[in-house]
């Protein structure tokens, strides 16, 4: 462990930082030291609340009122995104907050404001003078003119590093970047690394936040690790390797798992060839020619890190998009970019996005539940509204709704509710194979739990259950074998057998190679 | 009908009657409005108002804006504009009055010729907004232009009678118990609106396409192909009207078409307040006769300045209604909804783009 590196002061320092949610304590206790001229890695896995900290240095969340944050040794107060900028605190976060449509020069006016003259006239020549050379400093030639849309990821991530240093007003002294590769493909974030490592060599502080270990390991000087609100330490890079830093983050060795880790084949498996689910070299924007067997009756489970491939897995299976592969429901080949098809097929998809892509917010819940099949209630010319309502509130007193909510409109339920009524609409039109992404995300414990319990029953009525999902437990709690994605590939398969807990999980996503 | 409601209050217990009135004002503004117009005006004007011929003449003259309000609720169902209805009405009053006036062709095979010319356009709004995935608003404007100059070009912009046979007047003068039997005929289509809307899976269908239409095709829906059918259906009433239309002015003018929108959209969007909140048959017609009783009466007073009347009340009407539908906290139909920009977490900057999903991915490329 290292307090500081040699010769240089801290910029900022925390101190007994807390952070209590109602029922949660996000942060626990927290001292970290990011000093000048250094990029310092924060990592952690879900819910060990480097978010949150980030969150308290931009303003966003105000922390428990003992713990204190210095900048240069003196006391500051960062209740305020206006406050943390004015402390010299630069952030650059995921989304970037561009304006794809803007060329360059108005994207960095929107942080900054237009070099004006007389009349509030804006100078369009010293303007784009300005922002090509603050982004000259980051070793990039960027016109000012293009429009942020045609430019690389990599580019735009460094016009927004370049607007959050934007020396105008207050002078930046620290710059944290929150994510800024996770939705960048291995080399474009390659590309930038060096003006990073730039930022760094004008004597700024970097915090750099990712869950891409091997960034974190190949530009980072010391790395803190957070694991449960709790800071496990902080590191200087030379002392750490992957699989150290895995099992500093989730707290067990994933050599444990290494024996379970094995390939896909070994995993012993009761399917009967050519039923249920099958995918053969599926791939899409982050899949690598993947294979999938679910059999009727098995519920597998997938995770992996942001960029695995998870998250585009069920919608490649569904056929959301197209896609490369062949995907075949007890044998019939499945159609791709047809959902209507893929459903005729006996395949039914919970997607992950909620509000965007499963619900419909001006329907009321039953007809929600019933939009996927209507032909029960259909005859002699008209829908029966009698047994339709009928037949919903069967399936709402099954998944532990009240029979009541049926008449409301979807939009006034809460997330635990809607996720159920979803969940109905799926499980009615008993699917052979039933694919559900994310079916935990926003919901409430109780939820939950009947979400397992559904699941398990399906299985045992013989629908093929494919859960893919970040959040460990569900898999623990529900899998028969589980597969973790790594770039694209199943990095390793576990069976339910060998009890996996829910931090090995995390392990495996995380961990490379062993 | 508000007698009737204070009435039953006594006999009531609990705050049903309380309910029921709040209800009829927030689902029945427009009839409460046309009651109370009607009741002023037979007041006011009691010789000239309650007249069989004033009340026929409302009923009359509502039928075309009342038959485009129909046909462009369907595609507004699923969250898209037709704006080409003015243009479509003009093509179908043409088509009838055109070959009727310089061929000597059957005017029935002329009807069908003029609903199918029309269909094929609303095929072709539907292609451009489904498959060339152009905006609905867009595209459907720039239809109502091309109509226009087809439409122009043909009359060389004069007006022109149409040899109409009396048997093709009738179709559209004739009266059954004194109701004109245009009348009728958008009865009948209100009929047909209801009953898809309401009670068939298409009808379902449409209003899951409005609301999410993502989501519906994700649950099976064939979102695009209903779309496009909408389109194609409205187009189709339009064809219908403009036969109905020449059968009763049995002159044509290339401008009248076009002045029609404005009218049926005001309708319809004061209609999605009406007896439901979202878009609806009944609903549509109710606030149509509403408007069309409060206009006719202020004419009745006020003769000369008639001209102005119309707009003036249908633009204070509209922005009335739907000002007090969208402030009761009701979630609002998708095609009404103005976005709201999320707050994010981005604190030097408060605009910013959407994050990558997997979602985006489908939305690109599926």
């Amino acid at each position: 462990m290292s307090q500081h590196p040699a010769g240089q002061a801290a910029l900022l320092e925390v101190r007994d930082l807390s952070k209590t949610f109602p029922g949660q304590r996000a942060l626990d206790g927290v001292r970290v030291n990011i000093s000048r001229g250094e990029i310092h890695g924060l990592v952690g896995h879900n819910g060990s609340g480097k978010s949150t900290l980030v969150k308290i240095l931009s303003g966003f969340h105000e922390p428990d009122p003992e713990g204190r944050i210095l900048i240069d040794g003196l006391p500051a107060r960062l209740g305020s995104a206006d406050a943390a900028h004015r402390a010299g605190l630069r952030f650059v976060h995921q989304d970037l907050a561009l304006v794809n449509d803007l060329p360059v020069a108005d994207n960095f006016a929107l942080g900054t404001g237009f070099v004006t003259g007389k009349g509030g006239r804006i100078r369009w020549s010293r303007q784009r003078r300005h922002v090509e050379s603050a982004i000259g400093q980051l070793g990039h030639r960027i016109s000012a003119t293009s429009p942020v849309g045609s430019l690389s990821p990599a580019e735009r991530t460094i016009v927004a590093v370049a607007r959050a240093l934007d020396p105008r007003g207050t002078p930046p002294r620290m710059l944290v970047l929150d994510e800024v590769t996770a939705a960048l493909p291995a080399a474009e974030a390659e590309r930038i690394f060096q003006p990073i490592r730039s930022v760094r060599d004008r004597g700024l502080a970097v915090l750099y936040i990712s869950h891409h270990l091997d960034e974190v390991l190949e530009i980072c000087d010391r790395i803190t690790v957070l694991r449960l609100g709790q800071v496990v330490g902080t590191y200087d890079r030379p002392v750490l390797t992957r699989g150290r830093l895995v099992e500093l983050m989730v707290g067990e060795s994933p050599a444990n798992l290494s024996a379970a880790a094995a390939g896909w084949g070994r995993v012993p498996g009761e399917r009967r060839a050519g039923l249920g689910l099958e995918a053969r070299d599926l791939a899409g924007a982050e899949l690598r020619h993947l294979d999938l067997d679910v059999g009727p009756g098995v519920v597998v489970g997938v995770t992996g890190i942001s960029g695995s491939g998870r998250e585009e897995l069920a919608s490649l299976l569904f056929g959301v998009s197209y896609r490369a592969g062949v995907v075949t429901v007890d044998g019939q080949i499945v159609p791709p970019g047809n959902p209507k098809a893929s459903i005729r097929a006996g395949m039914v998809l919970v997607p992950a996005d909620r509000a965007r892509t499963a619900m419909f917010e001006t329907l009321d819940a039953r007809q929600n539940v019933t939009i996927s099949d209507l032909s029960d209630f259909w005859s002699r010319g008209m829908l029966s509204g009698k047994r339709e309502a009928h037949h919903v509130r069967h399936w709402l007193r099954r998944l532990m709704l009240d029979p009541a909510v049926a008449g409301r409109a979807m939009g006034l339920l809460s997330g635990g509710m809607q996720q159920k009524v979803v969940l109905a609409r799926a499980l009615r039109l008993s699917p052979k194979v039933l694919i559900l992404d994310q079916p935990t995300q926003g919901v409430d414990v109780q939820t939950k739990e009947v979400i397992y319990e559904q699941v398990r029953v399906a299985a045992r009525s013989g629908t093929a259950v494919l859960v893919i999902s970040s959040d460990s437990e569900d898999l623990c709690r529900v899998a028969d074998q589980i597969l973790v994605l790594r770039g694209g590939c199943v990095g390793a398969a576990i069976s339910s057998r060998d009890e996996p807990t829910p931090s090995q999980l995390d392990a495996l996503q995380l961990a490379g190679q062993f | 009908m508000d007698d009737d409601l204070s009435a039953r209050t006594h006999d009531w217990s609990g705050s049903a009657p309380v309910r029921i009135l709040s209800l009829t004002f927030r689902r029945g503004s427009a009839i409460i409005l046309a009651v109370v117009f009607a009741v002023c005006f037979a007041v006011i004007e009691p010789g000239t108002f309650f007249t069989m011929t004033s009340l026929q003449l409302i009923l009359s003259q509502q039928v075309v804006v009342g038959m485009l309000a129909l046909g462009v609720l369907l595609p507004l169902v699923t969250g898209n504009f037709d704006l080409s209805i003015g243009g479509l009405l003009s093509l179908s009053q043409f088509i009838v009055s055109w070959m009727s006036a310089n061929t000597g062709t059957n005017l029935v095979l002329v009807s069908v010729i003029a609903v199918g010319a029309c269909a094929m356009v609303g095929w072709i709004n539907g292609f451009v907004v489904v498959r060339l995935r152009v905006n609905s608003f867009i595209a459907t404007l720039a239809m109502s232009e091309i109509l226009s100059a087809f439409v122009l070009f043909g009359s060389s912009n004069t007006e022109f009678s149409a040899r109409l046979s009396p048997a093709f007047i009738s179709f559209g003068q004739y009266q059954i118990l004194g109701i004109p039997i245009d009348v009728l005929y958008l009865l009948i289509l209100a009929v047909i609106a209801w009953y898809v809307l309401e009670h068939t899976p298409a009808g379902r269908y449409l209003y899951a396409t409005g609301g999410n239409a993502e989501a519906a095709r994700l649950a099976g829906v064939n979102t695009a192909r209903l779309v496009w059918t909408t389109f194609v259906a409205s187009a189709a009433v339009c064809g219908v009207a403009g036969v109905i239309l020449v059968s009763s002015l049995s002159s044509f003018s290339a401008s009248y078409g076009q002045a029609q929108i404005f009218p049926v959209f005001a309708a319809v969007f004061f209609g999605a307040t009406q007896i439901k909140s979202r878009p609806n048959a009944w609903g549509t017609l109710v606030a149509l006769y509403a408007l069309a009783i409060g206009v006719q009466g202020i004419e009745l007073k006020t003769a000369a300045a008639s001209y102005w009347v119309t707009p003036l009340f249908d633009g204070l009407a509209l922005l009335i209604a739907v000002a007090l539908a969208s402030r009761r906290g009701t979630v609002p139909f998708a095609a009404f909804r103005r976005r709201r920009t999320e707050a994010r977490q981005t604190p030097a900057v408060g605009i910013g783009d959407e994050p990558v999903e997997a979602t985006d991915i489908g939305r690109r490329e599926g």
